[in-house]
């Protein structure tokens, strides 16, 4: 078997990521295979995982293992995916290790201090199968399980919400709103996904709960049932002139139900490609990639951020199953 | 369903009725058409905010607000009725209107411009019903009517991707002035007809599942075979 290693920063991080071959509403974790990069995912029915069996001074190995398969059964209740997991039982294992077992727990890592979490994947590069995925936490923070959040520590269930996002193998959103802080830090003022890469904050609890752009995320990694056919995508091209804007983020947002789901455009083209959408008219919202560092989407592409954002001018209408013809937003330069 | 019985029921109708039962005020004959134009009335839809949640406390922030609404259109129909007796007319009638679905965009928390999106409607309305024709109410020539009834809503977004289904109920009422009427030949009246109705309509583009109001105004020119 032919393994790499790919470490997946979650929060507070600069995460290097790949795109698949058609990148839908979000970002996925991939790897490439032959110039093409393709989407990581498990493949193996109800993968195991433990948990550490080393608390922290405010939360007990115990309390930790109930959090953490908390935050694993949000993921698998979502109704569009077919999602499972299964604990397997506590070890003395840390998590980062290569050792053939999916664990997840504390570990001190001071280096790292804007780092909540992390993620790393032992991955065959044949197949695109996870074969392991760690996630650690980062125990020189404050942490709580307290249902209601406490003031001063971070919420252990919503950063695991997002860890298992990366477990799952999606990549980071990009709908959320920043302002940028002396010394290169950012302070949210707003996020639509749990999958965002900045933490809410101390004491907030919102990223218990799956946003739409993580569910459509999800179901279109691992779809359940009629999920393609009962939902719709759109497609277009951001363009600044006649050229394509590279990494323009697209918002695609439903006056009907409320959600925002999001993509990006990949390509030189600007075409972007956003899925899993109730059926239905949509407000398209295009914005240059600037609410967190580029790196935290893209490795290696020449992120165009100087326009102005800018909402499509006619309603487009996702069909049941399919996508509606093409559109062009354009954008013009700030 | 109910489109169905009234198209049975017509069919059923025609060519039965003895031209002796219609009243002087209302025009003899098996089978009355008429086509025309008018105006379908809009509907508003409501606000609904693009919301994320804000940092520091999870409570909802607006990204940017957004107010729907299907605006008001030209239309054109066609009606075919049977009088079943000189008071009662069963009638069926298909409309086709071409609304414009707005979504008006403002408050955006990056300062993006507001604009109104827009989109195409194609709206088809089939239905049927009864006409109450209130001869004795009869003045300067004009036949004042009432009708109501039911019937079947289908609205295509634009580019035709996307077919919404619902229904609707009906109540109405109007006039109509005949320029002759005779006894016998084929054509045995021809005159004006203006409707005003009140749909009630369900399903469709409409953003939740309760009833809303759609006032409409034809005018149509009538014949009677």
């Amino acid at each position: 078997m032919t393994v790499a290693r790919a470490r997946a920063l979650a929060v507070l991080a600069c995460f290097a990521v790949g795109l698949p071959g058609t990148a839908e509403a979000y970002l996925h974790l991939g790897i490439d295979a032959g110039g093409r990069t393709v989407s990581i995912r498990w493949t193996a029915p109800r993968p195991r995982w433990f948990a550490s069996d080393r608390g922290v001074l405010s939360v007990s190995a115990t309390e930790f293992q109930a959090e953490v398969a908390q935050a694993f059964a949000s993921w698998e209740a979502v109704p569009t995916a077919s999602i499972g997991f299964q604990f397997t039982g506590f070890t003395g294992a840390l998590p980062l290790e290569d050792d053939g077992l999916s664990v997840l727990g504390f570990r001190e890592e001071p280096d790292l201090d804007r780092v909540l979490g992390a993620t790393s994947f032992l991955v065959d590069v044949l197949t695109s199968e996870i074969i392991e995925s760690d996630v650690f936490f980062n125990s020189v923070f404050p942490w709580s399980v307290s249902p209601t959040g406490e003031a001063g520590r971070f919420d252990l269930r919503s950063v695991a919400m997002h860890e298992i996002g990366h477990f799952l193998g999606l990549g980071h959103s990009a709908i959320g709103e920043t302002e940028r802080l002396a010394e290169g830090r950012r302070r949210v003022l707003a996020t639509g996904a749990v999958m965002f890469p900045i933490s809410l904050g101390r004491g907030v609890v919102a990223d218990r709960t799956l946003q739409p752009d993580d569910i459509a995320g999800a179901s279109d990694l691992y779809p359940d049932g009629d999920f393609r056919t009962r939902t719709g995508a759109i497609a277009g091209r951001a363009r600044l002139g006649s050229a394509g804007v590279l990494g323009a983020h697209a918002v695609a947002f439903n006056p009907r139900t409320g959600s925002l789901i999001a993509g990006f455009a990949v390509g030189s083209d600007g075409a972007f490609r956003i899925g899993g959408l109730t059926p239905g008219p949509h407000v398209i919202r295009v914005e240059p990639l600037d609410d967190a560092d580029l790196e935290s989407f893209f490795s290696s592409l020449d992120v165009n951020v100087d326009f102005q954002v800018t909402f499509h001018p006619r309603l487009i209408v996702a069909p049941a199953g399919g996508a509606g013809p093409d559109f062009d937003v354009a954008v013009r330069a700030k | 369903m109910w489109a169905l019985v009234v198209v049975t029921a017509l069919g059923w109708t025609a060519g039965v009725l003895p031209s002796s039962a219609q009243s002087l005020s209302t025009p003899v004959g098996h089978v009355e058409v008429s086509a025309g134009v008018g105006l379908l009335g809009g509907a508003t839809f409501g606000e609904q905010a693009a919301s994320e949640r804000a940092g520091g406390t999870g409570d909802p922030y607006r990204l940017f607000n957004t107010e729907t609404e299907l605006a008001s259109s030209g239309a054109f129909e066609v009606r075919v009725g049977v009088p079943v007796t000189s008071r009662f007319t069963l009638e069926g009638r298909a409309s086709r209107g071409r609304p414009e679905l707005r979504t008006s965009i403002s408050g955006d928390a990056e300062g993006a411009p507001s604009l109104t999106a827009v989109e195409r409607v194609d709206q088809y309305l089939i239905d049927g019903g009864v006409v109450v024709r209130l001869n004795e109410w009869r003045i300067w020539g004009l036949v004042p009517f009432a009708a109501a009834g039911a019937g079947y809503l289908r609205e295509l977004h634009e580019g035709q991707t996307l077919v919404e289904d619902g229904h609707l109920y009906y109540v109405g009422g109007g006039v109509t002035h005949w320029f002759f009427a005779r006894s016998r030949g084929v054509v045995r009246a021809a005159g004006l007809r203006a409707d005003v109705r009140m749909n009630l309509l369900s399903g469709g583009v409409f953003f939740n599942d309760t009833l809303r109001r759609q006032g409409t105004v034809f005018g149509s020119v009538a014949v009677v075979f």
